[in-house]
């Protein structure tokens, strides 16, 4: 029989057994929504090449990446882990300042540009990553450089 | 002739049950959401079934306007309260094997 999702569950099994010892183990990341949302530019401009290749492994393995591209998986968990370590290190006020503003705000970045400023601005000096939208259109000022900001609440100068 | 003031009283009363209701909700929501303001159309209902649907994950373009959602739940297990927050970049001990498995009865 195929595969068939629970749709109206009652319950939940939390299965407590360990992967097996030949896998080798790898620390999940600790970062909840927030935090997550706000580092993931800089996770993107340090594990970019990371992350593309663990999603080619899973395009190219018939539906079976999960066990498949355990490897770089691995990879893509410590890169980002790394990430955040760095960001937590050096610029853990201006981090802090964004992520709490994002989970204030229904996670909308366009409310938080001041902090997010300050915090590319941080992240750039100490660490050396940034901020680049993928797909943005030639020519014109990236939306997450645009001074003002048309949805946000406060439409006016954001920094 | 004026309008006795007791005759404008009900419409004080009504107004100010508006008022009431604002603020008990306001209140009322902030109180559900450990003091923060409130999240919206962040749900937690989109989670796991997204995750393992491989036609869903494999569209770009669901990944991209919906991957802020699945995290929702997480949030709850990594820290144990509903909006909790922590940017460690290590999850606690015991993370990596609380991922729930939503069971059903079985359908015959």
């Amino acid at each position: 029989m195929a595969q068939r999702d629970p749709r109206f569950n009652q319950h939940v099994l939390v299965d407590t057994t360990p992967m097996p010892d030949h896998i080798p183990k790898v620390e999940e990341i600790g970062a909840t929504s927030a935090p997550l949302h706000s580092a993931a530019f800089y996770i993107g401009d340090r594990c970019g090449s990371f992350n593309d290749d663990y999603m080619k492994c899973k395009d190219e393995a018939n539906g079976r990446g999960e066990f498949d591209c355990l490897k770089e998986g691995r990879k893509v968990t410590r890169c980002a882990a790394s990430v955040l370590k760095d960001i937590n290190t050096h610029c853990l006020d201006q981090f802090k300042a964004h992520w709490e503003c994002l989970e204030n705000n229904n996670h909308q970045l366009w409310e938080c540009r001041k902090a997010e400023m300050s915090l590319s601005k941080c992240v750039f000096d100490k660490l050396g990553l940034k901020k680049t939208l993928p797909g943005a259109p030639e020519g014109q000022v990236p939306v997450h450089l645009r001074p003002k900001q048309k949805y946000a609440q406060y439409t006016g100068p954001q920094y | 002739m004026g309008v006795p003031f007791e005759a404008l009283l009900p419409y004080g009363i009504i107004i100010g049950m508006f008022g009431v209701t604002g603020y008990g909700l306001h209140y009322v929501k902030r109180f559900a959401n450990d003091g923060k303001k409130t999240r919206w159309n962040r749900d937690l209902k989109v989670r796991y079934d997204r995750i393992i649907d491989p036609d869903y994950s494999n569209s770009s373009k669901n990944l991209q306007t919906d991957n802020s959602r699945i995290v929702m739940e997480r949030d709850q297990r990594i820290t144990g309260a509903f909006r909790g927050q922590s940017s460690n970049h290590q999850a606690p001990p015991g993370f990596d094997v609380s991922n729930p498995w939503k069971m059903e009865k079985r359908i015959y």
